[in-house]
């Protein structure tokens, strides 16, 4: 009954759903990229014009003040950067008119902006976030593609959010966009019936005189409907694929930034935040949706052993769904020892969640099996 | 060898104690009524015997099988029916049947044979939801027969029946019991009860008040007598200390007594010690039936 008409019309919305999102969402955020790469650097200009009259100004007060300083020689190569910056902008203005006829030149450019700062003198920190592109991690999550780009002998994405299927499927399961809220609530559509159906129906009287043990009824229903929603996932995620393979292909020839720390360390790691970005790596896109695949599916089974514990705990279709989404809520705003509890995987995989990927699976997989226990002790002992 | 065996049942939920020792079996090919009334303890007795409920002491065996130590042997003897019929409103009545018949590990002839029996016909493609109360009813029965089962347990199966589905189900019923079957069934339709069944269990609060034979059958001549109305009460004694059965105050009367006598030799005795009490204004030999049984019994 897993394969009621009911799952397989939230399955068919849950597609119609993830088309729509792709097609109205994924593909006009791809094609606005060019014009919000212009309207940025023309935003940026007087920025930038601000920074290199500043260490002009700073540059020409030491000369007339103390012109033995050493800084003098650092402002200088700073102030070469920023104009060097600022000609190489300019001319990216132009550029970003058709990004796909001069996609060598975009990312030439931008790669010389990037590997200025390389030897960019330290202490120069005057808006140098504008020559990062928000942070100094974000720089060298910049140089690390570069070389892993180099090194491999693929070709560098000139906007790094074309809809190719690689890309939406990786960006789907990051864990907080439209597609994976879909799948929660396809999965809680699935599974909130799972135990209460039978107490709505007094079917329970019908399945618990069946000559079978309770354990075995238990062991059976939760698989079917666990591995069904599973596969009902991935039949979603496949059609995204899919969709965004067919229009600009699959995008697996590609990387994305993953921390090593998040991987391997067992714990918390708040503390070492600001030398978080020593542990970044360029990993090959297919392996980082591996990754990705692998939390999103421990996640949702999760939210499936928690449904099916409400479910029969409260023994009421409409209430379990009230219920489980109060819940969700409650734990998406709610921090622990400065650990949010909303687990987006970009955040857990980035190390941005400041615990690491060992110990979000341990506590997942052990908080998944108290509540299976909790309800198959609760059928034997439970008396309607 | 009995095939339920109910021995020291009892039930409690928290302080409330539900059922206070409750005794007895049923054979083979036997059809037992269970009576009481709202409360009494029957729906609890019968959800223990199907171990829906936890009884919190006694011993319960469907074909020797321990319904604790021995759960699943003991209910695939078990074919039950509890109160509403329960199916899944999203499932035609085929369907269900063929459910049943994977869960139960029966031939797909049998679950043919069973389609059959329900005498649904084709509103077997149709879902549950559009059934009739007696539709369900049938559907439910060859649910429970599927695996022709030792004992059948049916709480309340006439609620929400019309006459003729009534009907229908008795001869089922009897069907069933000729099939090989033992039914343990509970009804507030005495009229049912006496028909159908060879004993009577009755319960009242949650204790077992009566377990034998219906009245019709139980061997022996009813009698009422008509005595003076400021002796009735001590006329009752006077009877019942002589061992007399089924002797009780005639309802809504101040001077009539109800007896049962084995013989013209227990008749004799009675009268004679009646009559050392009261005058004896009538008697009259009549026939009790289970309506008046029950009421006598609970008079007691």
């Amino acid at each position: 009954m897993f394969f009621s008409a009911k799952n397989i019309c939230a399955l068919f919305l849950a597609l119609v759903t993830t088309l729509m999102v792709y097609q109205y969402a994924y593909i006009p955020a791809y094609e606005s990229v060019p014009q919000e790469e212009i309207a940025k650097i023309e935003n940026q200009m007087n920025d930038v014009s601000f920074y290199i009259k500043k260490y002009k100004d700073m540059i020409a007060q030491y000369e007339e003040i103390e012109p033995q300083n050493e800084s003098i020689d650092d402002l200088r190569a700073m102030l070469k950067i920023w104009e060097k910056y600022d000609s190489r902008k300019k001319m990216l203005t132009a550029l970003w008119i058709s990004p796909e006829n001069d996609a060598d030149t975009i990312l030439l450019f931008n790669r010389q902006i990037d590997e200025m700062m390389v030897d960019a003198p330290t202490g120069m920190d005057l808006g140098i976030e504008l020559i990062y592109d928000e942070n100094q991690r974000d720089w060298q999550g910049r140089m690390l593609l570069h070389a892993a780009y180099e090194k491999e002998g693929w070709q560098e994405p000139v906007i790094s959010n074309k809809p190719t299927g690689g890309y939406v499927l990786y960006d789907a399961l990051s864990g907080k966009t439209v597609i994976f809220l879909v799948l929660v609530i396809l999965v809680m559509f699935w599974n909130y019936d799972i135990w209460s159906f039978d107490f709505d129906n007094a079917t329970y009287k019908l399945l618990y005189t069946l000559p079978y043990s309770k354990n075995r009824i238990f062991a059976i229903r939760c698989l079917v409907h666990w591995l069904g929603s599973l596969i009902g996932v991935l039949i979603v995620l496949s059609c995204l694929f899919v969709k965004g393979t067919s229009v600009f292909g699959t995008g697996l020839e590609s990387f994305q930034i993953v921390n090593e720390q998040a991987l391997t360390h067992f714990g918390g790691f708040s503390e070492e935040m600001l030398f978080l970005g020593n542990g970044d790596f360029a990993m090959k896109l297919k392996d980082a949706i591996i990754l990705r695949l692998g939390l999103t599916m421990l996640f949702l089974t999760l939210l499936f052993c928690v449904l099916q514990f409400i479910s029969f705990s409260v023994a009421n279709g409409t209430s379990v769904i009230i219920t489980f989404t109060t819940i969700l809520l409650l734990v998406c705003s709610t921090s622990i020892m400065g650990v949010n509890l909303t687990v987006e995987n970009e955040a857990v995989l980035s190390g941005d969640m400041g615990i690491g990927v060992p110990l979000v699976i341990l506590i997942e997989i052990c908080t998944a099996i108290v509540f299976l226990i909790w309800t198959n002790w609760w059928m034997h002992h439970r008396e309607v | 060898m009995d095939i339920l065996s109910v021995k020291g049942l009892k039930k409690s939920f928290g302080k409330n104690q539900i059922l206070k020792g409750i005794d007895f079996s049923i054979g083979e090919k036997e059809i037992v009524g269970f009576l009481g009334p709202n409360g009494s303890g029957k729906s609890t007795t019968i959800k223990c015997i199907t171990g829906l409920y936890h009884m919190t002491e006694g011993e319960i065996k469907i074909c020797n099988y321990n319904i604790v130590k021995e759960r699943t042997k003991a209910l695939s003897m078990l074919g039950v029916s509890i109160e509403a019929p329960a199916l899944y409103p999203q499932l035609t009545g085929m369907e269900h049947l063929k459910m049943m018949g994977k869960w139960r590990k029966v031939s797909s002839e049998r679950v043919r044979e069973m389609a059959e029996y329900t005498g649904i016909g084709h509103n077997l493609k149709r879902r549950i939801g559009t059934y009739s109360m007696g539709m369900k009813m049938r559907l439910m029965l060859a649910m429970t027969m599927m695996a022709k089962p030792a004992l059948l347990i049916l709480d309340e199966p006439t609620n929400g029946l019309d006459p003729q589905a009534v009907f229908e189900l008795r001869e089922e019923m009897e069907k069933i019991r000729e099939a090989g079957s033992s039914i343990l069934f509970s009804s507030h339709q005495l009229s049912e009860v006496e028909k159908l069944s060879d004993r009577v269990v009755i319960l009242n609060h949650g204790e077992m008040i009566y377990d034998g034979k219906l009245p019709k059958d139980i061997a022996g001549t009813q009698y009422q007598i008509q005595v003076e109305p400021m002796h009735q009460r001590v006329c009752l004694d006077k009877i019942d200390s002589l061992g007399i059965q089924n002797c009780g105050i005639k309802e809504n009367t101040t001077d009539w007594i109800c007896f049962q006598a084995e013989s013209q030799e227990s008749l004799g005795k009675v009268l004679a010690e009646v009559g050392h009490v009261s005058q004896i204004i009538d008697v009259v030999k009549c026939e009790m039936n289970l309506e008046e049984f029950y009421k006598r019994i609970y008079q007691r």
